[in-house]
């Protein structure tokens, strides 16, 4: 609804989003793996879009660590708002989560840690910092 | 014998050696090693004094404000100009009323009641935001107090009502929680939900959510607040340098004196002086606020999200800004250009609100995203105008019972502690009716 960010992307990879149509984890993460060779070859917004990208495929085909590897290299590319903080928020969550339910202190610390770097980083980012 | 009341007269009453101790408790918790648990018990204690002495600078400069203050406008002998601080509040009522050892243990209190709602209703909200649970701690134990309880039963119902409101005042902001990040998978952990549910009421009801203010191009961020205390003090030197003029040299060298400061500077700058010794006295403060809250809230956050199966965390604010960034800073432009109005409004409640500005930056930023959510542009402007006014007025109304507790020039931000003051002062009124 609000990612304006989203709808800007240049990405000219085809990802198969019609309506009623489930992929399946293995053409999501087909789709995913088309975007390697592409990103090694780009640079600055242009990479961050397609690591986005793959990291959103990843993230369907349940590939959470790898979708979190995606969405961080693209705020290391290109540290703006949008796709990547939400959805990393999503995914630190869900790791916090399970975390929780295995009773593991440290990595509840280490993915709250990250939510709330997440959160500082996006504070910093509308203050002009 | 001897010894334990030894022990409770000149141990347990200190407010730093009890916050040391539960900061102490939660690191021993964690299983921490014995020169982290050492080392973050002392950190917690200076942490707790580095806030007194900021509190103490504050107020210095507090007490000439509202001196010169009175005497430029006079708004009548209980009235005044007071600042919209709630880290001040925090300070004077945790070294001045000598409230830091209940506002502490209530603060751990609201953690178990929050965990206790959670883990035994379907609420399931664990509210994660520190600072803002010390405040709502805050707020608790003053009317708590004001209510004339003292020792274990303010506590309690101070952790009581505070552990409510950390569990359900994110459960209220969910419904447009979802609508935002089109999942549940978040919670809202900021004490001024009722606010944004009043902007994302009047959104709603004059604007459209398919207009989005995330199609306007904008720049991305508000540099003029890249250093927090230097937007502070733009904005509160033109209200010490204004009142000075206007007071005039004669009235300004009378409370200069009173208060024993340096009669021999000229009183602009001796106005501009005391502004900056405010913003230096906010400074110190949240420097001790951070360091006192580091070593207590990580320990019951990893608790709480292990002793709760399904728990939803409720985050920061600053949690929501990617979601809609324009949002953020029409947010802030439209709840400032409120809360001005809102100024104008409160003397006819005897006190003059400043704004505070960080606080019309979080708050109003939020409340952009909410009103954005639910009534796009115009909702918006009109929404954010109106969460202005209201961010102005309810601390208004609150400022008379601060002011009789003993709080000097200045009242709530965050409008869900000042409900919080509401409810206590109600159950002041109800149990007063029935005694």
């Amino acid at each position: 609804m609000f990612n304006i960010f989203k709808k800007n992307s240049n990405s000219s990879v085809e990802i198969n989003k019609d309506e009623g149509i489930t992929p399946s984890i293995e053409e999501l993460l087909s789709q995913a793996n088309q975007f390697t060779q592409r990103i090694k070859n780009a640079t600055g917004t242009a990479k961050a879009d397609l690591l986005n990208e793959q990291g959103s495929l990843f993230a369907r085909a349940g590939e959470v660590d790898k979708a979190i590897s995606a969405f961080e290299a693209s705020l290391k590319e290109a540290n703006r708002m949008g796709t990547a903080y939400k959805e990393l928020t999503k995914l630190y969550n869900k790791k916090r989560a399970e975390a929780a339910a295995a009773g593991n202190d440290a990595d509840i610390k280490k993915w709250l840690d990250k939510i709330q770097g997440l959160m500082q980083s996006s504070k910093d980012m509308l203050r002009g910092k | 014998m001897v010894v334990l009341e030894w022990i409770i007269n000149n141990i347990l009453t200190q407010a730093a050696i009890i916050i040391a101790l539960i900061a102490c408790l939660g690191l021993a918790l964690q299983k921490k090693p014995i020169n982290e648990v050492f080392a973050g018990t002392m950190k917690t204690m200076f942490g707790f004094m580095i806030l007194s002495a900021g509190s103490s600078v504050l107020q210095g400069s507090l007490k000439y404000f509202g001196g010169v203050f009175n005497a430029a406008f006079n708004l009548g002998s209980s009235g005044g100009a007071v600042v919209a601080s709630i880290e001040g509040i925090n300070g004077q009522a945790m070294t001045d009323l000598g409230l830091g050892s209940e506002i502490a243990i209530t603060l751990a209190g609201i953690f178990i009641v929050n965990i206790l709602i959670a883990r035994f209703t379907k609420f399931k909200y664990i509210f994660l935001t520190g600072q803002a649970l010390l405040w709502e701690s805050t707020l608790a134990v003053v009317f708590s107090y004001f209510l004339g309880l003292t020792g274990l039963p303010l506590i309690l119902l101070a952790s009581l009502v505070g552990g409510a409101f950390a569990t359900f005042m994110p459960a209220i902001a969910q419904p447009v929680m979802r609508k935002i990040t089109d999942s549940d998978d978040i919670a809202l952990g900021h004490f001024c939900t009722i606010g944004y549910m009043v902007t994302a009421g009047v959104a709603k009801l004059v604007g459209n959510p398919e207009d989005s203010a995330e199609d306007i191009k904008m720049p991305e961020s508000l540099d003029f607040l890249n250093d927090t205390y230097l937007a502070v003090f733009t904005v509160m030197l033109p209200f010490y340098i204004v009142a000075a003029i206007i007071a005039g040299p004669d009235k300004c060298a009378a409370i200069v004196n009173e208060l024993g400061l340096s009669s021999s500077i000229n009183f602009i700058v001796m106005a501009f002086i005391q502004c900056c010794t405010f913003v230096i006295g906010l400074y110190i403060l949240m420097m001790g606020v951070r360091q006192l809250l580091d070593n207590i809230v990580p320990a019951f956050q990893g608790i709480s999200m292990k002793l709760v199966p399904g728990a939803k965390p409720a985050l920061d604010c600053p949690v929501l800004f990617p979601y809609a960034p324009n949002s953020v800073i029409f947010g802030f432009i439209f709840t400032t250009i409120g809360s001005i109005i809102g100024m104008l409004i409160t003397p006819f409640t005897g006190y003059l609100v400043i704004p505070g500005v960080m606080s019309n930056f979080f708050a109003g930023g939020t409340a952009g995203i909410f009103a954005n959510a639910m009534g796009g542009k115009r909702g918006v402007i009109i929404g954010c105008i109106v969460h202005g006014i209201f961010i102005m007025i309810i601390p208004a109304l609150l400022t008379p019972m601060l002011a009789q507790i003993g709080f000097l020039n200045l009242t709530c931000t965050d409008v869900d502690t000042v409900f919080t003051g509401f409810l206590l002062y109600g159950l002041k009124l109800l149990t007063g009716l029935f005694m």
